[in-house]
């Protein structure tokens, strides 16, 4: 070996640093996912209903509906 | 194989067979090459069970005799060929990536290509007229009815459509 020596690899700790590796990254994948799901989806979700039946008038719906004919028992014209 | 010779003093039918074959060497079954230790190249086998050169020639032997004395002794150049005697692939050759995920994506990108194709042709050539029930009469009825039914009013279709100027909102 007379050219310049290679440097010395990694010997030891060679599974604990690929564990601590793939720890933190199992937590921080699972965790953000979690996160981004719940502000990204179930958040607006849970507003999106609240807004929805805050100011929400049922019998107004079903005269809309009734109006439109689409309810077959209860006809918008009176047939008897 | 003194017992077959004692044997044959005695009478010459009963020597087995057996006997005989191994009085002639034939009697132990060669070892077949499959059930020999083998050579890997694998990275968590550091050290394998043998040598990758297995029949080394006169000038590999007489290496091998020189690397019985010290080990100073020995160039860099017969360094390399005794680890080369040793082992097949170093670690870094081992560990070196190929071109192989260009074919794979090529073949798979073209397969896909081909099955387009194929449906393509089935729509142009095969199939029949779809429903009537996909005409844009159709459709333009069916949706209305689905917002006077007020389907999915939260996040859904109703959500998106605009009662008091009868459009879609923007």
């Amino acid at each position: 070996m007379s050219a310049a020596l290679l440097p010395k690899p990694q010997m030891r700790g060679l599974l604990a640093r690929r564990m601590k590796f793939h720890l933190i990254g199992a937590f921080v994948v699972s965790m953000g996912s979690a996160v981004l799901y719940k502000f990204g989806v179930a958040e607006p979700r849970k507003q999106a209903y609240a807004d929805f039946y805050r100011n929400y008038d049922p019998m107004k719906d079903f005269e809309a509906m009734k109006a439109a004919g689409v309810l077959e028992s209860a006809p918008a014209k009176k047939c008897w | 194989m003194l017992a077959s010779r004692v044997f044959s003093l005695v009478g010459r039918r009963s020597i087995s067979t057996s006997l005989c074959l191994r009085a002639h060497g034939h009697g132990v079954v060669k070892a077949e090459d499959y059930t020999l230790p083998v050579y890997v190249d694998r990275r968590d086998v550091p050290l394998p069970e043998v040598a990758f050169v297995r029949d080394l020639s006169a000038q590999q032997r007489a290496l091998k005799e020189k690397e019985k004395a010290s080990w100073s002794a020995l160039s860099a150049e017969e360094k390399v060929e005794l680890y080369r005697i040793k082992f097949n692939e170093s670690y870094a050759e081992m560990k070196k990536g190929t071109n192989e995920w260009k074919t794979i994506l090529g073949g798979v990108l073209f397969f896909l290509g081909l099955t387009g194709v194929i449906l393509i042709w089935q729509k142009h050539f095969m199939y029949g007229a779809v429903p009537h029930t996909f005409s844009d009469e159709w459709l333009s009825a069916q949706t209305k009815r689905m917002l006077d039914m007020r389907v999915n009013p939260v996040q859904g279709i109703t959500a998106q459509w605009d009662f008091d100027k009868n459009e879609w909102k923007k």
